[in-house]
């Protein structure tokens, strides 16, 4: 029987955030026993370990020297503008030649992703993490039009090897708000929903129906803040017989045929609002049997070469990524989903 | 404390969540919201806009609830005074 609630108080207006430990929800996860790796990215060493030519210098984790007036306890993207690269000197200066020798004309993409091995074995796979996305995205984005942001990597044959064939990506579209950097859409970009252009019946490149409807991608997006930490869900349940896809069966009033899909989830929600189910139990077909890294890329196809790109840096925080093995994700779970919090 | 009639107001309580499925909101006694177990924040449940149209005395509660039963908080006093008029709209003349 429950306790009775104390210290009722009144406020005008909204609540304000909550505060506490920024950390307890990853410490809360990675002391489990179904949690298969996590990384809180708040050590440089640990960040240039996940990264192929390191030192990271797109990422870094040095918060005593941090400038940013919003600087957060995470690991921080700073990425100026393609046009600036020349006059960069750590990145002139890199040891790796193939990062040195990056000129001043090309794509705006963030050259050192982060690869996080999960080397997922068993029958589902769990992610979460924390993202802030600087009100840079939105300020300094020039022609910059869409990040390819979050990806989990497949591989065909080495349980334990780095991924290459994306999985998932998601897509984070700049809109026109000013105090929006990304729409959110995390959706939009459906054509990597099933590799090698495979798909499960009733997905379409840029809308899986299911929950809300044919057409109704919109009423599912969730539009990240500026400046704030959205936190991510992404559940994974690999090789599921089309039969038991009920819940989808219950939406489209048949069985879902052609033998087994991944059948994904994925929540997104903030200090402020609530889990919003951008993905829900849609099948997706994978065609290499691991899933073994998570990658925090931000690619994307403009360039300056062509007189646009960004006119300004990128700020972004990355933080506390856990990935669970065979979790149960119950949506309204307490230490799962609770709120990401500031600091 | 007092609100202004149609006023949003947050109510907040402390609790651990424990044996607890939801927590209901009661303005007078009577249930106005209800929040789910998962979205209690480091010890907080929290409920935003809030809005009460009746001037006068009032009473909020926050009453968690389990399987097994329910518990209440003690009852916080409140008051809602009328609030600033709204702003006439639409003015015109006619001439007679």
């Amino acid at each position: 029987m429950p306790t009775k609630p104390t210290n009722l108080r009144m406020g005008l207006g909204p609540a304000p955030p909550p505060t506490g430990n920024p950390h307890a929800h990853f410490e809360a996860l990675a002391a489990r026993p179904d949690c298969l790796r996590s990384y809180s990215l708040r050590s440089q060493a640990q960040i240039n370990s996940v990264t192929k030519q390191p030192p990271n210098i797109f990422w870094t984790y040095d918060p005593a020297n941090d400038t940013h007036p919003l600087k957060q306890d995470a690991c921080k993207l700073w990425k100026p503008p393609r046009s600036q690269f020349t006059s960069w000197p750590a990145l002139v200066t890199h040891p790796h030649t193939a990062i040195k020798s990056l000129g001043n004309l090309g794509d705006e993409t963030v050259y050192l992703p982060l690869r996080l091995p999960v080397h997922s074995s068993g029958s589902s796979l769990t992610l979460t993490w924390d993202f802030w996305w600087g009100s840079e995205f939105q300020t300094n984005k020039g022609t910059v039009n869409a990040w390819k942001s979050i990806y989990v990597e497949t591989n065909p044959t080495n349980p334990t090897g780095e991924g290459s064939k994306t999985y998932q990506c998601f897509h984070q579209l700049l809109n026109t708000a000013l105090v929006i950097p990304a729409n959110g859409d995390c959706c939009a970009h459906h054509s990597d929903l099933g590799e090698l252009g495979n798909k499960a019946p009733g997905v379409t490149d840029n809308d899986p129906f299911f929950p809300t409807g044919l057409g109704a991608a919109p009423l599912r997006t969730f539009v990240m803040q500026a400046n704030r930490w959205t936190r991510y869900l992404f559940h994974i349940e690999k090789a599921v017989p089309g039969s038991a896809f009920t819940s989808w069966r219950a939406f489209t009033g048949a069985d879902l045929t052609g033998g087994t899909y991944d059948r994904v989830s994925f929540w997104a929600w903030d200090p402020q609002r609530d889990p919003v189910r951008v993905l829900f139990e849609v099948p997706v077909v994978r065609d290499y049997p691991f899933l073994n890294t998570q990658r925090f890329s931000f690619d994307c196809s403009t360039n300056n070469s062509t007189g646009g790109g960004l006119i300004g840096p990128i700020v972004a925080y990355a933080r506390n990524v856990v990935a669970l093995n065979n979790a149960a994700v119950v949506e309204g779970d307490p230490v799962l989903f609770a709120r990401p919090i500031a600091g | 404390m007092t609100v202004a009639r149609n006023q949003p107001f947050h109510v907040q309580a402390d609790h651990d969540g424990v044996d607890t499925e939801t927590y209901e909101l009661k303005i007078d006694g009577a249930v106005v919201a209800t929040e789910p177990v998962a979205n209690l924040q480091t010890g907080v449940i929290t409920f935003d806009n809030v809005m009460v149209t009746q001037v006068g005395n009032h009473t909020a509660a926050v009453n968690a609830v389990g399987p097994a039963g329910s518990a209440e908080s003690d009852p916080l006093p409140f008051d809602v005074v009328p609030g600033k008029p709204g702003k006439p709209t639409n003015v015109r003349l006619t001439v007679v």
